[in-house]
Parts: structure tokens; sequence; C-alpha cells
């Protein structure tokens, strides 16, 4: 069920108003409910693996208060180990079958809808119960709609229990501030994928798609990625935040202006921030706190002194971590290789720390100096820009192969998705553009602390149904007619 | 008391926003063929109605159909009509005019591919008068397309606001209210009263070959169409409809590029054919068709075409509607 099909926004004013007319005490039923009744329209057979994620997370939640090592390692190896099943097994058939003599036949295997989101919420559920970071969950309903709640189960953001699950199960009263604040964001949401991610997308698809044909547009196709994957993502996120927002529910926020960020650690705590915050939490520190971290931090202190050999391990941790970021976006190299391209740049970053410290003070440069930052985040803006010719091939050839093309004389092409009506392109184009410069003035507002929809709330009510009606308008008069697909539901 | 004015402006919003769309789907909507259609079935008895898409429009002229069998006949078929088009179509006319017979035109590309954001069925559901047929056309149509389709019918037009001096001018004619076919031609097309869709033997489309293949990526498209395909002929055994089935000809070029593909379409509709007992009529493949004779079942050369994907020219048009209407009459 698409975040633009009818059937969605159906359930979703039926969610709303069922939410608002039971009582308090057993709304929390009702979502739940409501969130069984979304998953099993993806299809009946995967309601088993949550199922599977929500019973073992139970149970493993249970015994983890135990303290016993065994008691959480299991269902996290149950958790991951279904996951890992489902998502990895034909890459790694493939990888086999590289070997000479070896034709092992690929598995019929259907990724179920948002596995990876919920094996991530339910997994820091259990850690955290182990850590004694929060109370085991008795009531298994409960915990089954902390991990399934419908806005998020498609593409995040993960929710940690201590936060979500009490406002689930809280029983919100209504409050028409509340659903102002929702459909706001619903609408915002709705304008970044509908007239941004899927015109940019026409430009991606056309240039990815057909790269041997059309040569020299790479630093085209991954700009207009950038707007697609950013609009396409976040504006998925708005519409989860926003449909919640209007039960009382505050889930995390996901993006904080990405493109803004002056360093690649600074992307990556603004983008897809759940995400990052629950690699942090929960396989950074238990890294670099390890033994056996430890003993190497000690010995690299030894071998590079002080200041890099605290940073070698940084930066080892920082690898691992986005190794295994770009094993989680899929099965494939590329996406290994992009992993592997953020880890080592932020690793790099760490050991040159000083050096940049030391050039920076000769020659009078502070962090606060206007063009120093300009030139801050257009370095960042395009590290990032470059790492998505690793992630938006299908291939390390076709990642090498676009990017060398790049260097040509053709750098852009308005025209490329439609060579026969290029006035068509043109409004295509301008959509886009006209799309980014309102992104970028909300990112600047919110940037620098402006609450940009208690500006929208300050308007009176026919003001803010005049501006609604318009944005929708909008979308409808340019959005692009496609599926409707989110980029992340894939992951 | 507080609660209903708090709710009170997004009920005015709601409103203020249909009535928006309401506004923006008069100007921006043309007038098009399924208004005439639809009010021609809803209105009239034919003993033939032809349902299908624009391979059936075009290849199927009912006024020489209705020359050689001597009964009425009325084409319904248009580019865009999916077989759920079609069963909803067959539905309304039933309500009160129920045809004798219904020829089902075929096209097996349509098949394997998918049914949403398609003006034709949309504004087909517009023109429809009220009634139980007409709620479950929104219906499925509701969860076949996404939120715009449904709520902002408009925005498929999107391309053409120039026209809307000339929509809104047209809707206020006589001919409109006549349901008359005379405020087509000024758009280039041509239907006739009786739902011919002829293309002239002078026109010239895209000659190239289409990609066609059943795989598993569409086989759901397939699905949804057959389901729909069986519905329309479980309708026909309820109200006592002979249902015939056929396809038309498609050019000998195309035959030869995508012959396995028409090879399981006709074998797939035979399987249905055989379960449902109806009369199948395949003239794309003439060595698979059911009566092997070669005058009847001629192979089709390019000329009869306008274009790769098989729509056929005046000329072809009409000796090809000759040959079924003998067939037809045969049985």
């Amino acid at each position: 069920m698409s975040f633009t099909s009818f059937e969605f926004w159906l359930l979703v004013a039926v969610c709303v108003t069922g939410y608002y007319l039971f009582p308090a005490r057993i709304r929390w039923t009702w979502l739940l409910g409501i969130s069984g009744l979304y998953y099993a329209a993806a299809g009946p057979g995967f309601l088993l693996y949550l199922l599977f994620a929500v019973l073992t997370a139970w149970i493993g939640g249970m015994a983890a208060v135990s303290g016993k090592k065994a008691a959480v390692a299991l269902p996290l190896l149950l958790d991951f180990g279904m996951l890992a099943w489902l998502k990895y097994t034909n890459f790694l058939i493939s990888c086999l079958n590289h070997f000479p003599g070896v034709t092992l036949p690929y598995l019929e295997l259907l990724l179920p809808l948002g596995i990876s989101f919920y094996t991530f919420q339910s997994a820091g559920y259990l850690l955290d119960v182990y850590w004694k970071r929060c109370e085991p969950e008795r009531n298994p309903a409960k915990l089954a709609l902390f991990i399934s709640f419908f806005p998020q189960l498609m593409q995040g953001p993960i929710g940690r229990y201590q936060t979500l699950s009490p406002q689930l199960t809280q029983g919100h009263s209504f409050d028409d501030t509340l659903i102002w604040r929702g459909i706001c964001r619903i609408t915002w949401g709705l304008m970044k994928k509908i007239v941004l991610a899927d015109n940019a997308a026409l430009y991606v698809n056309r240039i990815f798609g057909a790269y041997t044909d059309i040569r020299g547009l790479g630093f085209q196709g991954v700009l207009m990625y950038s707007i697609q994957l950013y609009a396409d993502f976040s504006g998925g996120i708005d519409i989860a935040l926003g449909i919640a927002e209007m039960m009382g529910i505050r889930l995390d926020e996901n993006f904080r202006q990405p493109f803004f960020a002056k360093t690649l650690t600074d992307f990556w705590h603004r983008w897809h921030i759940t995400l990052g915050t629950w690699m942090k939490d929960y396989v950074f520190y238990p890294i670099t706190l390890s033994e056996w971290m430890r003993t190497l931090r000690q010995r690299s202190r030894k071998w590079f002194g002080r200041e890099i050999g605290k940073a070698f391990c940084i930066g080892i941790a920082n690898v691992i971590i986005f190794v295994v970021v770009g094993i989680w976006h899929g099965p494939a190299w590329h996406y290994i290789a992009y992993g592997l391209y953020n880890g080592l740049l932020i690793a790099a970053g760490g050991f040159f720390t000083g050096s940049f410290r030391k050039w920076k003070k000769s020659l009078g440069i502070t962090d606060q100096t206007a063009w120093f930052r300009g030139f801050r985040m257009l370095r960042t803006f395009l590290i990032v820009n470059i790492s998505w010719f690793l992630d938006r091939s299908v291939s390390l050839g076709q990642a090498w192969q676009m990017f060398k093309d790049s260097f040509g004389s053709r750098l852009w092409s308005v025209t490329v998705i439609d060579p026969s009506d290029p006035e068509k392109c043109m409004v295509r184009f301008l959509t886009i553009a006209a799309g980014c410069a309102v992104l970028l003035t909300v990112s600047i507002l919110s940037e620098k602390g402006k609450d940009v929809r208690g500006m929208f709330l300050k308007l009176p009510w026919w003001g803010r149904i005049l501006l609604l009606t318009g944005a929708m308008l909008l979308c409808a008069l340019y959005g692009n007619m496609d599926d409707g697909g989110f980029i992340y539901a894939n992951f | 008391m507080r609660i209903f004015k708090k709710l009170l402006p997004f009920a005015s919003g709601l409103c203020f926003f249909l009535g928006i769309n309401m506004l923006l789907n008069y100007l921006i909507i043309p007038y098009q063929f399924p208004r005439m259609k639809i009010h021609r079935i809803e209105t009239e008895t034919f003993q033939d109605l032809i349902l299908g898409t624009s391979h059936g429009s075009s290849a199927i002229d009912p006024e020489v159909l209705t020359e050689v069998t001597g009964r009425s006949s009325f084409n319904t078929a248009a580019g865009g009509q999916y077989p759920r088009d079609n069963y909803y179509l067959l539905a309304d006319a039933c309500r009160q005019h129920r045809p004798e017979r219904v020829i089902i035109e075929y096209d097996p590309a349509y098949w394997i591919s998918k049914d949403s954001f398609n003006r034709n069925a949309r504004y087909q559901l517009d023109v429809m008068a009220l009634s139980p047929v007409k709620l479950g056309y929104f219906k499925d149509l509701c969860f076949a397309g996404d939120i715009r389709y449904v709520l902002m019918p408009w925005f498929l037009y999107n391309d053409s606001f120039d026209r809307i001096a000339k929509n809104v001018e047209i809707k206020r004619s006589e001919a409109y209210a006549r349901y008359d076919v005379s405020p087509f031609a000024d758009g280039g097309q041509v239907c006739e009263i009786n739902g011919f869709t002829p293309i002239q033997d002078k026109a010239e489309g895209d000659r190239s070959i289409p990609d066609l293949e059943f795989s598993d990526e569409n086989e759901r498209y397939v699905r949804i169409n057959a389901e729909y395909f069986k519905k329309t002929l479980q309708l026909c055994e309820r109200e006592g409809i002979e249902a015939v089935v056929v396809t038309t000809p498609v050019p000998a070029e195309t035959l030869a590029e995508t012959e396995p593909f028409y090879r399981e379409a006709h074998q797939r509709m035979e399987a249905i054919a055989a379960e449902y007992d109806f009369i199948y009529l395949d003239y794309a493949w003439p060595s698979l068709g059911a009566p092997p004779e070669e005058e009847a079942f001629p192979v089709w050369e390019s000329q009869c075409f306008s274009d790769g994907e098989g729509h056929m020219r005046i000329s072809a048009a009409q000796k090809f509607t000759r040959l079924l209407a003998q067939e037809l009459s045969k049985n």
C-alpha cells in the first residue's frame, strides 16, 4: 500500500478518526489493528515474519533481564539471521557461482515490507533491555505495536522503545493544532515526493539506465539523484511523522538539512539520523569499548603516538560501521564500496584533523569565516555526490564508467528525458528548479531555528486551507505520474 | 459544540478542495467519445455490442457488421480500455438495455500492462449515470489508481490548459447537450455515431514493433485483467448474453517478431474458452486460429495497418469486419 495510493489515505482517515472516537485506554489496540491491516495488505504471508520478529523480541526481552549474554544473543541471531537469509542468500550464491564448477540455483525469496526497519527496531529494544536502559515489555501486543506502528513500518524512522512505546499506548486527547501540524507536514512530504523526487527520477532513471548511450551526464545524474533521494526519503518520513503527529505521537526526526553539512561526519549526523544513532549506540560504541579495541588502542598509541593512535581506532570502527551501512543498503558490491568510500573518508578526516587545524591557524581561517563555511559545505556536497555514483549504479563497473565519462565536454542536458519534446522537458526541469528553490528557502529557515510550521499555524484557518489546497493542486499539476513507490521502502 | 467548532475548518477545507476540483474538472476535461458511447448504451438497445481496445475501435465497423448480419450493433471499444472498463460498460448497458451478443475484442498487449492513470476509464466513470454499477466502478478505480487519479482527474489533462476556453464553449453548446459527435472533429479525432473510430488509409504512425512478452513481472497484471475478463463472461452467462471473443489481425512483421507472445496469448485464451464455452476467433494468428481457411483468415500485410502495433486502416478494417460478420453469421 503506497503512500500515494487512495486506500492508504482512506486507511489514515479511518485510523485518525477511530483513534479519537475510541476511549483513550484502548486506542493503542486500534492502532495495532490498523497496523496489522496495513501490513497484511502488502501480503498476508509477510505477517508471519513480523509476528516472528515480535515473538523473538518479546521472549528475548523477558529473558534478557537476567543479564545473560545468551539470552539476548539468540533472539538477535534469529532476527538478523532471518534478515540475512532473505536479503543476502542470493548474493552469496552469485558470489559462489563465480568459482569454477559451482552452479548453485538461485532461491525465490521475497523480502517482506520494511523488514530491515522492524528488525533494527526490535534489536534495539532487546539490547536496551539487556543493558538495563529500559524494562522489558510484558504485554506482547504492546510490543507488537511498537515494532509494527504502520506509518514508520515502510521506511522508518527507526524508533526507540523508551520514547516511542509510552506515546503509542498513552491515548492522546484531540487537539486541532496537532491535526493542522500533521496535515501541513504530510502535504509538505507529498510535495517533496510527487513534485521533486518523481520529476528528478525521470532524469536519474534515464541517465543511469542508458549510461552506455548517454555519455558525459554523470554529474547531472548524481545531482538529480541528490534531489530525488533527499526529496523521496525525507518526503516519505515527513508523511510518516505527519500521520503520527495527528494522533499526538512524535516520531524521531530523520533529517536535519543534510546538504548544509560542513563535513562528511556532519552529513551523516543530519542524514538518516535514526539509522546513524542506531549504528552509533548499538554497533560503534560496543566496538570501540570492546576488549580487543582497547588493546588495539593501547598498541596503536605506542606505534603512532597519542592523537593518530586514537584516530586509527576510531577510523577502524567507522569503516566497520559504514561497511555495515553499505551492506544494509543491499546485497551488492557497489553498496559495499559505497560504505567503504564513506568509512575511509571519515577515517582519513580523523587522521588529518590535527594537520587541518594547523593549516587553518597558519592561514588565519576560522570555522566561522563565511567563505570558508561555504567552501566546506560545497566540498561536502561534492564528496556526497560522488558517493551517489556507487549508490545509484547497479554495478561497480557502471559507477566507474559513469564517473570517468563525466569529465567530457557534455555536462548537462535538459532534454535528455525526451529529446522529441523539449517543451515538456523544460517544464519538468523548471518544476525541479522551482521545487529546489522552495526547499532551499524552507531549509535555510529551519537551519536558522525558525519553526516553519509554526508560521503556517499563525495563519487564519481559511489561509491555511487556501495554502494547503494550492499545494495539493501544484502536486497534481506538476507532479510526475508514477507508481508512487519510495526508494527506501526497498531496503 | 466546542469540538464541532474545531472540526468546522477541516470540513470547510474539504468542501473547498472538492469544489475547486469540480470546477477544474469542468474546465480542463474535454468532451470525449465515452460520453456519447455511454449515453447510447444507456438509452438504446443493440443486438451486438462490441467491447475492447483501440484495436477493436478501429478494426470493427458496426455499419458493415449490421449490413452483413442484419443485427443492430454498436462499438464501445476505445484506446486504454481494459477488461475492467469493459466489464463495467457491459454491466451499465445491462441495467436497462441488455444486448443479445457481445463481441469482446481481446488485445493481449493490454493484458500484460498496468491499467491505472487511464484518461478513458476515468472519464467513462464520470459520465456514467449514477447507479450501483457506477459505485462499483468507482470503488475499483479507487483501489487501482493513486490519490490524484481518484480525487483530481483533471490532472490527467495537465498538458491541455490551452483548451479551457474551447472546452467551456463545447460544454455549453447544443451539440454537447445532444451527445453529438461533431465536436470531436475539432480536436483532430474522428468517431462515428456508431462508435467506430476509423483510421484513414493514408494515416501513418509509429512502425516500430512493440516489445511483448509474458513475464513474472507482468503476470500480476495478467491476473487482474483475466479476473475482470472472466467477470464479464460470468455476467454474460447470468444475463443470457452470447459472448464471442475476437483478436484482431496484427501486421505479419509484428507477428513474426513476437511469435512466442501471440502463441502464448492464444493458448491462454483457448484455455479460458474451454472453461467458459465461448467462440474464440483469433485473426492475429492464422496458423493457430480456429477454422484454418486461408481466405477467411488471411495474413495481413503491413499496408493494412497504420502502425507496428496493428491499428487497422479503414479499407482493411471494412474488409476485416466483413470477414468477421460472415464468420459470426455462420454460428
